[in-house]
């Protein structure tokens, strides 16, 4: 899809900044955040339709982070990382009103089509 | 074990293991990206490119057989949390049969399992129970010799369920041994009110170990 914009948010640095460089040479805008607090503030400032955010983080919780993006940035859609075996917050979050949650390892041209479907739908109201 | 200890052995194995997963992921964008980078200069040849293409299929390769790994060893260490827990008796076999596999490797034996017909949940203390089949996968795989095969199957009773461990080599051999030789699981299976007993079927040998559900 034309002209994505996304927020990744992991607080594996070297992860999630490989995954950035990746989506960025397919022509997919990504922004990065290792931590909740730090997505929230871009959340606010870039207002990406997508956020893909990881469950297990210090500080403020995958969770929490969406809870927040939820009540504060409706449009925004979430997809959430999960470790294998984890079910639980893939479900959880769900509940919580994420769009979709994947879990890791993720392959990329998953995470893509997923990021699509987040787009449209986030564009679609 | 007490409890507690089984509970501080499983989070910590667990809470490593995600560790240990986060850099299988690392690896595994990392050398993606590698893959993306030979893409776009495919027109032009450089040096070993070949074997730069052969060495990250390689890895490509591990990286998934690692995460399928660590994420065994997850849900063993997450085996630990709740007891009891409810377990799909097939994904318990199909823990086990993969935890034992090495052990079976080494002696050149072929294990596997037979999945039930129909899915079947049990509330269970599942690590005892992954114990105790392991254990007599253990004592199978000390009678077994190279070439044999151990076959791990379910059967739905009354009030219980039976695994079947069965030896597919002789159907001579005294399986009442083996039984006895079960000395040091004795606690566990009181724990549990579990049993074991010698099985057989017809060209094979084995245990069943009986639970009541």
């Amino acid at each position: 899809m034309k002209d994505m914009k996304v927020l990744l948010v992991d607080d594996e640095k070297e992860f999630v900044s490989t995954l950035a460089e990746r989506l960025e040479m397919r022509d997919i805008t990504t922004l990065v955040a290792n931590d909740g607090e730090s997505a929230l503030k871009i959340i606010a400032d870039e207002r990406p339709p997508v956020v893909v955010l990881d469950v297990m983080m210090p500080g403020i919780s995958g969770l929490n982070v969406l809870k927040r993006i939820r009540e504060d940035f409706p449009k925004t859609k979430v997809i959430l990382l999960t470790g294998r075996g984890s079910t639980k917050d893939g479900i959880e979050g769900m509940k919580l009103g994420a769009f979709d949650y994947l879990m890791k390892p993720v392959k990329l041209e998953g995470l893509i089509k997923k990021m699509n479907e987040a787009c449209e739908a986030s564009r679609n109201g | 074990m007490t409890e507690k200890e089984t509970a501080f052995l499983g989070k910590i194995t667990a809470g490593m293991t995600h560790e240990f997963m986060n850099v299988l992921a690392t690896i595994g964008q990392t050398s993606g990206l590698m893959e993306d980078l030979l893409v776009l200069c495919r027109d032009e040849s450089f040096p070993y490119q070949e074997k730069f293409i052969k060495i990250l299929n390689t890895i490509r390769t591990q990286v998934r057989r690692g995460t399928e790994i660590g994420t065994r060893l997850k849900d063993f260490a997450h085996s630990m949390d709740e007891i009891p827990t409810h377990a799909d008796v097939d994904e318990l076999m199909e823990q086990v049969v993969f935890m034992m596999q090495r052990f079976a490797n080494l002696k050149k034996v072929k294990l596997y399992f037979i999945p039930l017909e129909n899915q079947f949940v049990i509330s269970v203390d599942l690590f005892r129970i992954e114990m105790l089949i392991a254990k007599c996968i253990e004592k199978c795989l000390e009678r077994a010799g190279e070439g044999d095969t151990i076959r791990l199957g379910s059967e739905k009773r009354s009030g219980e369920i039976a695994f079947l461990i069965l030896i597919e080599f002789d159907s001579n051999a005294d399986n009442r041994a083996i039984v006895d030789e079960m000395i040091d699981i004795e606690e566990t299976l009181a724990i549990l009110h579990a049993r074991i007993k010698p099985l057989e079927r017809p060209s094979s040998v084995g245990l069943q170990l009986v639970l009541p559900i």
